[in-house]
């Protein structure tokens, strides 16, 4: 007998383990016997059948590596039909601008430069390559993102209505990624005579007004975090589908409790086309530029407390953030869903979404814009896949990348950021290691009490 | 050994649950926060 290669395990406070099994998706709490059985099996596995029987039914114990072999590739070939399942992504930004100078953005220089907005005729272009892209697998459901920089400026207001009308005719739904600053003002019209195409808005809100404005500035200095509000309270009143998202780092992590009081004083939670998301600052590039980024494992230490001392933050907010230990909040009941395996880190490996800039190019990530030497291809003026820049991103996942497959956190970490890999190293088939074993210790010490059978 | 999770949820189940969880990671950016 052999233990499965993909299990992390942790001494509970109280006494005894849990044991996460990254093969099996099981959770079990075991006691000291039983985690003695899985450090050293004996050959012909325990003395107990019926412990024997738990053991190899959770996916703990296997007859030989071939076994575990068997059953981890049968998982993925699982994985990659279900990920057929969910619409292939097109995001679509109309400019690479920002009328918001926020502190910790990632597109840095690309979103002050001269203003570029794509005309009409690159629309066009866009969504005839996203036709043709989507044609290689018709039976698969598509849908457009708006993002940018910020997709609804002043400026774009030409580019967003074209864009609407080709998702449309289409039958896409949309999605829009925006700051909501002109949401409620110049693009009112728009929103109420497309109301019906729009599947959901992402609006960040990231304190109360002080912090927020701090850290989510227009180029002026002003503050924009009524903006941000008043789009989202207009969004609330039609009926559509919006998210606040709430950029989490050093600097406003304290702060939850207030913007949660603030949420339900304005009454959002109680209507369903609502939900808030938390999502930490990340620094994909480790510029280590922004000196209020958290790693992980701190972020969930401080999440922890803040909740411990906030019945409204309790209430409010979900879990959903922490990719590798996704699973295990989703069976403790921390989280919307419960997870899957991570075989792949984000939808750029497999390609799965595809992001169609201002500068006419095609990249697998949105954070790459602006970059045409990293592109994998071209929408405008002409539609072009260089298949050779698309294939290690198509191909990226844990079981290609052998430093993975020997790793036992592999498939709660996904192989980590493909932009991160390929500016380290040359090549998105690279790791990049993000820390998640520790994610998931700081995880199980700050909500391991919370461990009960179902 | 107590489980904390059932057998028809695990990831290799023949069948799974409806509820034994969604597809796949999700981007950085574009939050599945409803459900698929």
């Amino acid at each position: 007998m052999r233990c499965c290669s993909y299990l992390v395990t942790h001494r509970l406070a109280r006494g005894g383990w849990i044991a996460i099994n990254g093969l099996s998706g099981a959770v079990d709490l075991l006691d000291d016997a039983t985690k003695g059985i899985l450090d050293a099996p004996p050959a012909d596995g325990p003395a107990d059948p019926e412990l024997l029987s738990r053991l190899r039914q959770r996916g703990y114990l296997f007859a030989d590596q071939d076994e575990e072999e068997r059953l981890f590739l049968a998982m993925w070939e699982r994985q990659k039909r279900l990920s057929q399942d969910r619409p292939l992504q097109f995001v679509l930004c109309p400019t690479h601008s920002c009328n918001l100078a926020c502190r910790y953005c990632f597109e840095g220089s690309i979103t002050s430069r001269a203003p570029r907005v794509l005309g009409d005729e690159a629309i066009v272009a866009a969504f005839r390559a996203m036709d043709e892209i989507a044609a290689r697998t018709p039976s698969r459901k598509r849908e457009v993102d708006l993002f940018g920089g910020e997709p609804l400026l002043p400026s774009t207001l030409g580019a967003v209505r074209k864009s609407l009308r080709e998702a449309e005719t289409r039958g896409m739904g949309v999605g829009v990624v925006t700051n909501g600053t002109h949401l409620a003002t110049g693009y009112r019209e728009l929103i109420l005579e497309f109301r019906h195409l729009f599947s959901h808005f992402q609006i960040t809100v990231d304190g109360p007004q002080t912090i927020h404005d701090y850290r989510r500035p227009f180029r002026s200095g002003k503050g924009s975090h009524g903006a941000a509000l008043e789009a989202v309270e207009l969004l609330v009143s039609l009926g559509i589908r919006v998210a606040v998202r709430v950029n989490l780092d050093a600097h406003n992590v304290a702060y939850l409790p207030e913007i949660a009081e603030m949420i339900v004083r304005r009454g959002w939670p109680e209507q369903p086309n609502f939900r808030c998301v938390l999502a930490p600052v990340a620094d994909h590039l480790g510029t280590g530029s922004y000196p209020a980024l958290l790693p992980e494992d701190q972020l969930v230490r401080d999440l922890a407390e803040v909740m411990a001392a906030s019945e409204s933050a309790r209430r409010l907010f979900r879990l959903d953030l922490f990719r590798s230990a996704k699973h295990l909040s989703g069976v403790l009941g921390l989280a919307s869903l419960k997870g899957q395996p991570m075989l792949q880190y984000c939808e750029a490996n497999g390609l799965h979404s595809y992001t169609f800039g201002a500068d006419g190019c095609i990249y697998p990530c949105s954070e790459m814009l602006d970059q045409p030497e990293l592109a994998i291809g071209s929408f405008f003026p002409s539609f072009e896949i260089d298949e050779g820049k698309a294939a290690p991103w198509r191909d990226r996942s844990i079981v290609a990348m052998p430093e993975c497959r020997s790793c036992r956190v592999a498939t709660f970490c996904g192989g980590g950021c493909a932009y991160q890999a390929l500016k380290r190293s040359g090549s998105p088939m690279e790791p990049a290691c993000y820390g998640a074993e520790k994610v998931i210790s700081a995880f199980l010490e700050c909500f391991g009490d919370r461990l009960s059978p179902q | 050994m107590t489980s904390l999770n059932l057998d028809a949820e695990l990831w290799f189940a023949e069948v799974q649950q409806e509820s034994a969880g969604e597809v796949g990671p999700l981007c950085c950016w574009f939050f599945d926060c409803w459900g698929s």
